[in-house]
């Protein structure tokens, strides 16, 4: 599985989407933690690290595109009749995948860090923990992504899930700002703010400047949601996934 | 004898259709096996079970000696190239990319081989041309050079000359005899241009409607195939009754011509056919085609159209 | 061209896309339903009324529009029909209005399937609309099939126009989803729940133009302009896709 690994991680340093995003990344974070831009307001009346920490969910949008591009090429350009000739299974394609988007995304992560830094981010604890929280929730979110990208094999109708999912991710956490805060209560409130916090827009929002603190559980707690959503999506994406018939 | 390959009862049902029904089928090793039947007959299906991109309903087979359900089979398979149906290329790399891939792919450490490989298979002038813009040859061109990365002792084409010029036709068949020869490998090569086969193939397999109808070696062929005399006469019914009284096997083709399945001399026919009054037109030698031996295994002689006669 | 209409018309009605985008309308507006009706119940312990099951096809409305709008003008593309046609003598021209009246076509038998089952909805489940008169439902619906048929010709002239590329449905969704999150911070930002708006100057203008020629934002509130302006947005961006969709397309080298 190794070899799948390095084949594609020279694919990734040869795509042109990933090199521009790491660019955008780099640039955009860059403009936006420094208040190149000139932002006014809010924006402007907070830390560095605070804007900078904004900004970050852009990668989430990133590898919503990313993820289906990179991972449908094996059904679309027919290549991973290449990977099953050679005698590797599909689940060994599907977590070379999974190691090749992580690894892409610590990428993009470290080169977001440097943009902060560079940018006027003060390093610190708790910027290095809520960083190291949402890596661990973008990983769920791409595992997610994952799981459609092995399953839907045309590319039309995993665009279109890929961006539901997005969708709902976005308007579930809209949503669930009020349902928490004004509608559930006791034990329910708990298991709302768990619910919540199962999407990476959701753990986001929850350490933002702004955000009510009843709705982040906690920082070990958002790691272990993070980690049961990886096992979880893990699991759903390679279960049986050998039993498919390729044509 | 070593066989690469070896099915028995192998069958594979979609639902209710049955795509193949207990197959049994056996490739030598060193052969270049020609694998022959209809559209819709099961080739594909066949290949596809075989590189274990399905799983057989029912059956099995063994690969270069290792049973399909055995965890140590990937150790042959990693012997093994294969082009199914469209050539499985990265569109968006060049053909010197995609072959790298390939080698990254299945662990082999340094890129040596590839210009060999893209000389061997005619694409060295592509340069960063993106595979997306190949014509249909070149990506022919590209998926064979891809199925020979890391040297593999077996070799599957699924109708490898699709869209080749005349020219990269005979460079094709000049690769997998150079390979065969030279180096040993074995090619299973599924066509519908039967000349072409018969000019490599030192074995052949015959399927339709799932079932594998007959397996032969080239010699056995060559001696099935048989020689004709065919002679164009004036009054095909006087022919005939020299035929019988001569007691020689022939067929009448039409009102003039007939078919001799025997050894003749030309001067001794002409002078029994104007005995009886019948005058020779033509005569030639002919050999019945692979073509035609084909349609009369799968459809009967009847079958057999008459311009391959 | 009539002919062309005719064939893209049936091919869309005989399209599994279609049939599925109907599906998911029918189910949408049920599982909102029992989901509102269960909330009511539950936790609110009141009696269900129209408005809260009635417009449940706005939410989902510009995703499924713009989805099957690419699915179904991808998928011809892709099995090679388009070519087919232009080989066999169809003018671009035709093609191309062709498949963007399709586009529309889809858009409006969408939204009038929505409006049946949210009639039906409304008749058999609940007590019916308390804060509109039929007139404002009309008009609601009006300017909701106006907007499904801009974004349906919209989504088919983009992937006309970049040759049922992946980018084009990359585009499509991207934009569908922008718009979406964009159009209710514009309506929350015009129409404040407390106090007024606060906007003054460019920013009112860009806003209020986008709630009022978008027909993305047309989906976040019920009708609050006069019946002109959702006729000019949806009419705006119906020549727009066709206009520039047809400059590309005419000239496009198709594969």
């Amino acid at each position: 599985m190794i070899n799948l690994y390095k084949s594609n991680m020279r694919r990734l340093s040869r795509n042109p989407l990933f090199i521009g995003g790491l660019a955008i990344a780099f640039l955009a974070t860059l403009a936006f933690t420094s208040n190149m831009i000139g932002l006014t307001g809010r924006f402007a009346a907070i830390e560095n690290e605070e804007r900078m920490f904004f900004i970050s969910i852009a990668m989430m949008g990133f590898f919503t595109v990313f993820v289906p591009l990179f991972t449908n090429v094996e059904y679309g350009n027919g290549v991973i009749r290449n990977k099953l000739v050679a005698g590797y299974s599909i689940k060994q394609v599907f977590y070379s995948h999974l190691l090749a988007h992580a690894s892409a995304l610590f990428l993009m992560s470290a080169i977001y860090m440097l943009a902060g830094i560079l940018g006027g981010a003060k390093i610190s604890g708790s910027m290095l923990l809520k960083n190291t929280v949402l890596f661990f929730a973008l990983c769920a979110y791409i595992s997610v992504m994952l799981l459609l990208s092995i399953r839907v094999k045309k590319a039309v109708a995993l665009i279109g899930y890929v961006f539901l999912v997005l969708m709902f991710s976005y308007s579930g956490v809209m949503t669930g700002n009020a349902i928490v805060s004004f509608v559930l209560k006791g034990s329910a409130k708990t298991i709302g703010v768990i619910i919540y916090n199962t999407i990476a827009f959701g753990q986001w929002f929850a350490n933002l400047w702004f955000s009510s603190e009843e709705m982040n559980p906690g920082n070990a707690t958002q790691l272990a949601i993070s980690a049961a959503m990886i096992f979880a999506t893990v699991f759903l994406g390679a279960f049986r996934l050998d039993k498919k018939d390729i044509k | 004898m070593e066989y690469v390959f070896k099915a028995k009862g192998l069958r594979k049902s979609y639902g209710k259709f049955a795509a193949l029904t207990d197959v049994n089928m056996e490739i030598p090793r060193g052969a270049i096996y020609g694998f022959v039947g209809k559209n819709g007959a099961g080739k594909t299906t066949l290949i596809r079970l075989m590189c274990g991109l399905q799983r057989p309903s029912s059956g099995s087979y063994e690969l270069m000696g290792k049973a399909f359900d055995d965890k140590d089979i990937v150790k042959s398979r990693r012997r093994m190239g294969a082009v199914i149906e469209e050539p499985a290329i990265y569109k968006g790399m060049s053909a010197r990319d995609n072959l790298i891939q390939q080698c990254l792919m299945l662990g082999i450490p340094d890129f040596d081989g590839v210009d060999e490989i893209l000389r061997q298979v005619g694409l060295t002038d592509t340069g960063k041309k993106k595979a997306g813009n190949f014509s249909q040859g070149m990506r022919q061109r590209l998926g064979i050079g891809i199925a020979l990365c890391g040297s593999p002792d077996f070799i599957v084409l699924d109708e490898p000359i699709n869209g080749l010029d005349p020219q990269g036709i005979i460079e094709i068949r000049e690769l997998i005899l150079k390979l065969n020869k030279e180096h040993g490998v074995t090619f299973l090569i599924s066509s519908h241009i039967l000349d072409e086969l018969a000019k490599i193939a030192t074995n052949f397999g015959f399927i339709d409607k799932g079932k594998i109808i007959r397996q032969m070696s080239c010699e056995e062929l060559k001696s099935v195939c048989r020689k004709s005399i065919r002679i164009k006469v004036n009054d095909v019914g006087l022919f005939a009754k020299l035929m019988e009284e001569k007691a020689l096997e022939y067929r009448i083709i039409d009102a003039n011509t007939a078919d001799v399945y025997a050894d003749l001399t030309f001067s001794d026919i002409a002078k029994d056919c104007e005995k009886t009054g019948c005058s020779i037109i033509t005569i030639d030698e002919r050999n019945e085609s692979l073509e035609a031996f084909y349609l009369s295994l799968v459809g009967g002689e009847d079958y057999v159209p008459k311009s391959i006669r | 061209m009539f002919r062309n209409l005719y064939a893209d018309t049936r091919s869309i009605l005989l399209n599994r896309g279609f049939r599925f985008a109907l599906a998911a309308i029918v189910s949408w507006q049920l599982l909102f339903l029992l989901f509102v009706w269960l909330i009511q119940t539950l936790f609110f312990k009141e009696a269900l009324t129209a408005e809260d099951v009635g417009f449940s096809f706005s939410s989902v409305a510009v995703f499924l529009v713009t989805g099957s709008s690419l699915y179904i003008s991808g998928d011809a593309f892709s099995s090679g029909c388009i070519r087919n046609k232009i080989i066999s003598g169809a003018r671009r021209t035709e093609v191309f209005l062709s498949a963007v009246c399709g586009g529309m076509f889809q858009g409006v038998m969408y939204s009038m399937l929505a409006c049946v089952v949210s009639v039906m909805v409304s008749l058999l489940f609940t007590a019916g609309y308390m804060s509109y008169s039929i007139q404002e439902i009309a008009e609601y619906w009006i300017v909701i099939t106006m907007a499904c048929a801009a974004i349906g010709a919209f989504s088919t002239a983009l992937v006309m126009s970049l040759g049922g590329n992946q980018l084009s449905y990359i585009i499509g969704f991207a934009l569908a989803f922008l718009l979406n999150v964009v159009s209710a911070r514009i309506v929350d930002k015009l129409y404040p729940a407390d106090g007024l708006c606060a906007l003054t100057g460019t920013k009112l203008a860009a806003y209020s133009f986008f709630d009022r020629f978008i027909p993305y934002s047309y989906f976040t509130a019920t009708p609050h302009y006069g019946m002109g302006n959702y006729v000019s947005g949806c009419a705006g961006l119906i020549l727009t896709s066709l206009a520039a969709g047809w400059m590309v397309f005419r000239k496009k080298e198709l594969k």
